[in-house]
């Protein structure tokens, strides 16, 4: 009786796992008129979100990103497009370009995100990105003459869509409509980690980290994309694929784009890469290297903490909570949980200096802020 | 006794013309009163009509379709029952065979709803002038002449759309008067559909081409409908007549519409569709070739069933049609390649008269919901329906 119920069961629960799907749709969904208007006319007047006559291409009713995902409303969702800049209490996972410009937080400050062109005035600090190409400097990376003053959302001089289309518009086509599930391979656009071409990873449907079991999941991956061209020669192609680039990737080969997260990262900021301080004394925060688990300080991170995320090896198909510190002398440790850019900033904004996710003048060694900030993995360097 | 009884069946085919459907037939009496009084009363009620008419165009053109019908009504006395079309969320297919519409769908929602514009044109003798205004959307003064014919007037400040005229649709806007307009047409000789003439134009619309469904869509299907000329454009910003294919029905939608069809920076941001990227559209194409647009989704053109494409006599979506290069009514409007039988137009999404949505369009609008998600109800509903019937992927 026991037997044959507990085959029953058994072969139910198999039979309702084989029924759900696999992942959720990552595709984005709704009614066509929040983004598009076929004529740009409706009762005599345009459709377009800055009433313009003139239609946009792609018969968006924004001529750019920010018009449909950064209409500076309360709220971080409009009819289901992901809003980058709004006073909504809740950010999404990437962050809020509203602070730079002080429409939400503690003051406007142009290092607290992204000056992303369209949206922000260009940075008057940083006229090339840290730890990046300088424009026409003697040394380093020379960057190239056609570079524009301010980066863009998308394309060649951004961060989404594909870096070989100038256009950011255009390096994103199609890719909106792709329904490639909320774990994409990367192999393009659309089938890629919100948009950024090559990157892979666990999407949350909300766009949120909510909490230890609600989160994305990136991936630490610098191996080789198959698919992406080779080295073609000097000027602009050598800024991203070396050899004047310094991110070596662990490989030690000139870079083409990896799949994780911090790869795209290293793309515009590869002088902080951590890769050439495999001895004793980081001369820069790792970045891509497991949580060592030979510590009983970082060993001590065993729950996901959404302000101080992780990178893996090897994705799930569903958030965990679960954190593994691994073998820094091993990196390829499966499982392992990794430091990477993420783990400290955000990639469009936060309210605090540097696009960190904590207050740096409130990490206070021996000061006892209780596993918070930097402590969340320098777990007893706060004690 | 037998030859004559042959000579005079022989006579009868004879004057009976190649199309038995295409001049107008029946008695006199059903559309002509000689003195407008019958009986010692009027015969139609409100007055003298032009041309000896019992009505004008509209009290003609008002009743119930019925299959065998010889008058198209656009408009029934009653509210009538659009078809074919998709119920709300669900997307089941319904009214599709012998409704009270026709092709061109029906005034009555415009009509008969108070403050109802959206539904239809706004023409004189049915409804109100349109509250947002009487000049179309999209219009271009003068630029999109009637072939052979003139353009369409540009005094929309005190002139309300009218069936035929200067301000109509039908005719070659040469009078002003509905009746003057299209004088000729309805016993004029349509056997070969031409453009040359009001009369062999398609459905009385000077110069526009296309094969005409003997019983004007009333039981449509894949084999029984219109044919509509199109054409494969590789130049969208023309605005010059010369430029132009003047014999399509997109193109008599441009003569008021003209923005939404043609314009330098209007529809494309380059000029030729079929060039390489960075070269996006600007607002929805028509007179062009569905074949021509790239992505492979577009070959799955979908039925009015919402079945995807496959080649044969079923493949015709009467509800989303396309156009043909030459005007014919295809059954499969895929099977001859890219460019000929498979041409976006203006009425692959709109009805000319009035449907039972906004905008004059052929669905609810707000039931195409991209992703698989809707407003309500189950998630396929509308599967390759609606927009979705060129757009197969983007459910």
């Amino acid at each position: 009786m026991l037997k044959t119920l507990n085959i029953l069961l058994t072969r139910g629960v198999f039979i309702l796992l084989v029924l759900l799907p696999s992942a959720l749709p990552a595709q984005m969904g709704g009614v066509c008129s929040d983004c598009h208007t076929m004529h740009n006319s409706q009762n005599g007047s345009a459709m377009t979100y800055n009433g313009s006559t003139e239609p946009h291409p792609y018969l968006l009713r924004s001529g750019n990103c920010i018009g449909c995902h950064a209409q500076a409303v309360s709220t971080n969702m409009v009819n289901g497009v992901p809003q980058v800049m709004h006073t909504d209490p809740t950010d999404l996972a990437a962050g809020n370009f509203a602070y730079i410009s002080g429409a939400k937080g503690s003051g406007a400050s142009q290092t607290k995100g992204h000056n992303v062109v369209d949206l922000l005035p260009q940075d008057t600090i940083h006229n090339f990105p840290p730890g990046g190409p300088m424009k026409n400097a003697g040394e380093g990376i020379r960057h190239p003459d056609t570079m524009p003053s301010q980066f863009t959302c998308a394309g060649l001089y951004g961060c989404h869509g594909s870096a070989h289309i100038t256009d950011p518009m255009d390096s994103i086509r199609g890719s909106h409509h792709k329904n490639s599930g909320n774990k994409p391979a990367g192999e393009t656009v659309g089938d890629s980690y919100r948009f950024l071409l090559g990157v892979t990873g666990l999407e949350a449907d909300d766009l949120q980290n909510r909490d230890s079991t609600h989160h994305n999941e990136y991936i630490r991956d610098d191996s080789q994309l198959a698919g992406f061209p080779t080295l073609v020669g000097p000027g602009t192609c050598y800024w991203c694929h070396g050899p004047d680039n310094p991110w070596m990737g662990n490989s030690g080969d000139v870079l083409e784009p990896g799949s994780g997260m911090s790869d795209l990262c290293m793309r515009c900021h590869p002088g902080m890469s951590s890769y050439d301080q495999n001895t004793p004394g980081w001369h820069r925060h790792p970045n891509n290297v497991p949580l060592p688990g030979d510590s009983s300080e970082y060993a001590a991170y065993t729950v996901y903490n959404v302000d101080a995320p992780i990178s893996r090896r090897t994705l799930p198909d569903v958030a965990s909570s679960v954190v593994e510190p691994g073998d820094i002398l091993q990196p390829g440790t499966r499982g392992a949980a990794n430091v990477f850019c993420l783990s400290c900033h955000k990639a469009h904004g936060t309210d605090y200096p540097d696009m960190l996710r904590w207050d740096y003048t409130g990490i206070i060694a021996d000061g006892g802020t209780s596993n918070e900030g930097c402590f969340i993995c320098h777990t007893t360097k706060d004690d | 006794m037998k030859t004559k009884v042959g000579l005079m069946i022989l006579m009868l085919l004879l004057l009976c013309g190649a199309n038995g459907w295409a001049k107008v037939a029946g008695q006199c009496s059903d559309c002509h009163t000689m003195h407008n009084s019958q009986g010692g009363a009027s015969v139609t009620g409100d007055g003298l009509h032009g041309s000896l008419t019992t009505g004008d165009c509209v009290g003609c053109h008002t009743g119930t379709n019925v299959v065998g019908g010889n008058i198209p009504y656009v408009m029934t006395p009653t509210l009538s029952e659009y078809g074919p079309d998709y119920v709300t969320i669900t997307g089941v297919l319904t009214n599709n065979v012998a409704t009270n519409s026709l092709a061109g769908g029906t005034f009555n929602m415009v009509e008969s709803v108070a403050g109802a514009d959206q539904f239809g044109h706004n023409v004189v003798g049915i409804s109100d002038p349109d509250g947002m205004g009487q000049t179309p959307p999209g219009w271009v003064a003068i630029t999109f002449p009637a072939a052979g014919g003139n353009a369409v007037a540009d005094n929309w400040t005190t002139q309300q759309l009218t069936c035929a005229g200067t301000n109509g649709c039908h005719g070659d806007h040469t009078n002003a008067d509905d009746f003057g307009d299209i004088r000729g047409a309805h016993h004029g000789d349509d056997s070969n559909i031409n453009g040359n003439t009001v009369a062999s134009s398609f459905r009385f619309l000077k110069g526009i081409m296309g094969t005409e469904a003997a019983d004007w869509e009333l039981a449509v299907s894949a084999a029984n409908h219109n044919g509509y000329r199109g054409a494969d454009r590789i130049a969208a910003n023309s605005t010059t007549t010369g430029s132009l294919d003047a014999t399509t029905i997109s193109y008599l939608c441009a003569e008021c519409h003209g923005l939404f069809h043609s314009g330098t920076g209007e529809i494309i941001t380059g000029d030729d569709p079929t060039t390489a990227s960075n070269n996006p559209w600007l607002r929805h194409p028509s007179d062009f070739a569905l074949g021509n647009a790239g992505p492979v989704e577009y070959a799955d053109y979908a039925n009015a069933d919402g079945a995807l494409y496959t080649a044969g006599p079923l493949a015709y979506n009467y509800i989303a049609p396309l156009a043909s290069v030459t005007g014919a009514a295809v059954s499969d409007p895929l099977a001859a390649g890219a460019g000929v039988n498979d041409i976006v137009m203006c009425l692959s999404c709109h009805r000319a008269h009035g449907s039972a949505h906004d905008d004059l369009l052929r669905w609810d609008y707000n039931d195409i919901a991209t992703g698989g998600e809707m407003v309500a109800g189950t998630s396929t509903a509308f599967d390759n329906k609606g927009c979705f019937a060129c757009h197969t992927t983007k459910d």
